[in-house]
C-alpha cells in the first residue's frame, strides 16, 4: 500500500475515534458510516428516537469539512422547495433564492435528510437523482454535485403519515444500518449523567471540523478500489453468497416456519453486490490489507444486502426477524474456501 | 251316529273334569335338577348342582329349607349356595345351584350319595313342600390299583405331561422383536457416547491420511482438505475472524491457537493474496497441524 493511502488510512482511524468519543456505544455504526464515506456511498440511518442518529451524523460531516445541509422530511414537503424558496424581500418584492440543494454549489459534502419517510414520493424521486447522478437539473441547467453524500434517517417507530420508501430508493443507498441503543451498562451510564452529552452542539463542536479532506475523497475512493485486490476464490465466495441471498434453499439454507422456496421475492441487486464489494474493499483498507478477504465481505454483507433482499408478501411482517436470520444464516453456511 | 254323540260328550266331560282338576292350581308350575356326569369323581372334586324351580303368584321360596353351607357329612361339604330369583310372567323362577367338594378317597369305584332334601315354600301361613331327590354318582380312587412294593416303598405314576402347543411362530416374532430392541439399545447407547470402547469417528484421521500423499503441487488440495475437515469440527464455515468464538466451543483446541493463525493466514494468503507461490515448508507444517489437531482430537494433547 502506498504512503498517501497508508497516511490517509491512519487520518480515517482518528476520524473513526474521534466520532466514537463523541458518540458512545455505536461503534459498529460509526465504522459502517467511515467506511460508506471512504466508499462514496449513500447511507440510511434507522432507529428510535434519540438514539443519536442525528448527532452521529452531524459529528460526521463536522469532521468532513465541507458544506452541510439538512431538510426535515415532512408530509408537504414539494421537490421544489429542496431547489428553491421564494420570499418577500424587505422591500416588498418576491424574490427567489436557492433551496438547500443548491445554496452550497459544487461544495456540498453532506446532505442531510432527516425522517426521509416522511416526505412524499415526489421527493423521494428528485432524490433518487441526486443520489445517483449527483446532479439535479434546475433553471434550465444542470447543476452538480460532485463530493455530495446523502445521509438520511428514518424513524422505527411511527408509521403513520410516513410514506415507505420504494425499492429502487432504497437501493440506491449503500448501506442501511441500524442504530440500537447502547447495551453496555457504562455507556448508558455515562450517556444519561455526563453533562458532556447534554448540549449536543458543543459535543459536535469539539470534533475537529476538517479532519478529512472532502474534496479529495473521490480521488482516495478510486484509488482505494484500484488498489485493493480480490482473488478468483473470493470472487467465486461472492457469486455464491449473491446466488444465496436469491435462492437460500440451493444452498441447504432453512429457516424455521418458512418454506424457503418461497420467502424471496426479489434478491441483491448488481448495483447491489458493487456496493459490497466497494464497502468491502474500504474494510479491507482500514484493516491495512491489499487483498479482499471473506471477512471483509461478511462485514459489510448485512448492511449492504439487508435492504436488498425483498421477502414474499406472505412473509413481509415478520421481515425484521426473518432477514437478519436469513443474512446469518448465509454468512454462516458459506464456505470460503 | 248315537255313539259318536255319545263320544263327544264325554270327551267334553272328561275335559271339564280335567279343567277342574288340581293341576290348573299346582303351586309349583316347573322344577327340575340339572346334574353332572355321575361318574369319574375323585377326592377334591368340585360337583355342582342346579335346581330350577318355577312356582306361581304369592309363593315364596323359604331360604332355611335349602341345605346349609358347610359339613353335609364326613366326606362331602357344600362350599356354596347361590339363589337367583326372577319375576317371570307367571310367578316366580329360582335357580338354586349347590357347590359341593367331595373329600372321599374311595380304594376302589364306589356309589356315593349327594343326600335330597325338601324346598319349602309359604303362602298365606301355607306351607307346600318340594322335594329334592337324591343324587347317585360314582367316585374313583386316586392311587392306581396296581401297587408296586419293590423296596418296600410304592410310588405315585404322574400323569403322561400334556404335549405342548407349538409356538415356533411366537418364538420367531420374540426373537425378531428381541433384535430390535436390541438394535434401538445399541444404537441409543452409541447416541449417548456410552460405548467408549469402540473406535470413534475422528475428523482429522482421513484428511492427515490423505495429507501425506500430496505434495506441494498440490496445495490448494491440502489447503481445502484442512479447511474441509475444520469446517466439519466446527459445524460452519469457519473463519479466520471467528476463531475466538471457536475456540470457546472447542476450548482444547486452543493450546494450538497459534497453529490455527498460521493456518488461516497462510490460506488467505494463497487463495486470497496475490502471492501464489508455495513455500515447501508450508506443506509440512500444515501436515504437522492436522496431526496436531487429530492429538487433541484423541485427547493426546
Amino acid at each position: 500500500m502506498n504512503n498517501q493511502l497508508s497516511d490517509w488510512r491512519e487520518q480515517a482511524l482518528q476520524f473513526e475515534q474521534q466520532i466514537n468519543r463523541t458518540v458512545l456505544g455505536q461503534q459498529q455504526a460509526i465504522r459502517n458510516c467511515i467506511i460508506s464515506v471512504f466508499a462514496r456511498g449513500h447511507v440510511l440511518l434507522e432507529g428510535g428516537v434519540g438514539v443519536g442518529k442525528t448527532t452521529l451524523l452531524r459529528a460526521i460531516a463536522q469532521g468532513l469539512g465541507g458544506a452541510y445541509q439538512r431538510i426535515e422530511g415532512t408530509i408537504d414537503l414539494m421537490p421544489a422547495d429542496l431547489i428553491y424558496y421564494t420570499y418577500l424581500d424587505n422591500k416588498g418584492k418576491p424574490q427567489v433564492d436557492p433551496g438547500p440543494l443548491l445554496k452550497q454549489g459544487e461544495n456540498l459534502a453532506t446532505f442531510f435528510f432527516n425522517e426521509i419517510n416522511r416526505a412524499r414520493p415526489q421527493v423521494h424521486s428528485l432524490l433518487l437523482r441526486v443520489m445517483a447522478e449527483r446532479s439535479v437539473s434546475a433553471f434550465n441547467q444542470v447543476y452538480q454535485f460532485p463530493h455530495i453524500q446523502v445521509f438520511a434517517d428514518r424513524n422505527r417507530i411511527e408509521k403513520e403519515e410516513t410514506f415507505e420508501l420504494p425499492a429502487a430508493a432504497r437501493d440506491r443507498f449503500m448501506m442501511e444500518i441500524n442504530i440500537d441503543m447502547p447495551d453496555d451498562d457504562v455507556h448508558l451510564t455515562e450517556l444519561a449523567f455526563n453533562s458532556r452529552f447534554h448540549d449536543v452542539d458543543k459535543l459536535i463542536g469539539a470534533v475537529e471540523p476538517g479532519k478529512i479532506a472532502y474534496f479529495e475523497l473521490n480521488e482516495l475512493a478510486m484509488q482505494i478500489q484500484q488498489t485493493i485486490q480480490s482473488s478468483s476464490a473470493l470472487k467465486k465466495y461472492v457469486l455464491d453468497l449473491w446466488k444465496a441471498s436469491k435462492h437460500p434453499e440451493k444452498y441447504g439454507i432453512r429457516l424455521s416456519d418458512t418454506e424457503m422456496e418461497q420467502l424471496i421475492q426479489s434478491g441483491a441487486s448488481p448495483r447491489g453486490v458493487s456496493y459490497l464489494i466497494r464497502a468491502a474493499k474500504v474494510n479491507a483498507w482500514m484493516a491495512n490489507r491489499t487483498s479482499l478477504l471473506p471477512e471483509d465481505i461478511q462485514a459489510v454483507f448485512p448492511v449492504t444486502m439487508g435492504h436488498r433482499i425483498f421477502l414474499s408478501p406472505v412473509y413481509s411482517y415478520r421481515k425484521e426477524q426473518l432477514l437478519p436470520e436469513l443474512i446469518t444464516n448465509i454468512l454462516e453456511r458459506i464456505a470460503a474456501p | 251316529m248315537q255313539l259318536v254323540k255319545i263320544l263327544i260328550k264325554s270327551f267334553f266331560i272328561v275335559l271339564l273334569l280335567n279343567a277342574c282338576s288340581s293341576s290348573f292350581h299346582q303351586p309349583i308350575t316347573f322344577f327340575q335338577v340339572q346334574s353332572p356326569r355321575p361318574f369319574g369323581y375323585v377326592i377334591g372334586d368340585e360337583i355342582k348342582r342346579r335346581i330350577i324351580v318355577e312356582v306361581r303368584d304369592g309363593l315364596a321360596l323359604q331360604y332355611r329349607s335349602l341345605p346349609g353351607k358347610g359339613e353335609i357329612n364326613r366326606w362331602l361339604n357344600l362350599k356354596k349356595v347361590a339363589v337367583n330369583k326372577i319375576k317371570t310372567s307367571r310367578g316366580t323362577r329360582y335357580q338354586i345351584d349347590l357347590t359341593y367338594q367331595l373329600f372321599y378317597a374311595p380304594l376302589e369305584v364306589k356309589m356315593l350319595e349327594l343326600p335330597g332334601f325338601t324346598l319349602q315354600f309359604r303362602q298365606f301361613g301355607k306351607m307346600t313342600d318340594k322335594q329334592v331327590p337324591p343324587w347317585y354318582f360314582t367316585a374313583a380312587p386316586l392311587r392306581e390299583l396296581a401297587i408296586r412294593k419293590q423296596d418296600g416303598k410304592e410310588y405315585m405314576r404322574p400323569d403322561t405331561p400334556a404335549p405342548f402347543l407349538d409356538n415356533t411362530a411366537n418364538q420367531i416374532r420374540f426373537a425378531m422383536f428381541l433384535c430390535i430392541a436390541m438394535l434401538a439399545a445399541i444404537y441409543l447407547a452409541w447416541v449417548y457416547g456410552l460405548l467408549s470402547f469402540l473406535p470413534k469417528y475422528q475428523v482429522f484421521k482421513r484428511p492427515c491420511r490423505q495429507l501425506g500423499k500430496l505434495s506441494e503441487r498440490e496445495f490448494a488440495s491440502m489447503l481445502n482438505m484442512m479447511h474441509g475437515a475444520l469446517n466439519q469440527l466446527n459445524g460452519k464455515p469457519l473463519f479466520q475472524h471467528r476463531l475466538t468464538d471457536f475456540f470457546q466451543r472447542f476450548p482444547d483446541y486452543q493450546q494450538l491457537e497459534n497453529e490455527f493463525r498460521w493456518f488461516f493466514e497462510c490460506s488467505n494468503r494463497y487463495f486470497f493474496g496475490s502471492a501464489k507461490q508455495v513455500d515447501k515448508a508450508d506443506v509440512e507444517r500444515i501436515k504437522i497441524f492436522c496431526q496436531h489437531c487429530l492429538q487433541v482430537e484423541r485427547g493426546q494433547r
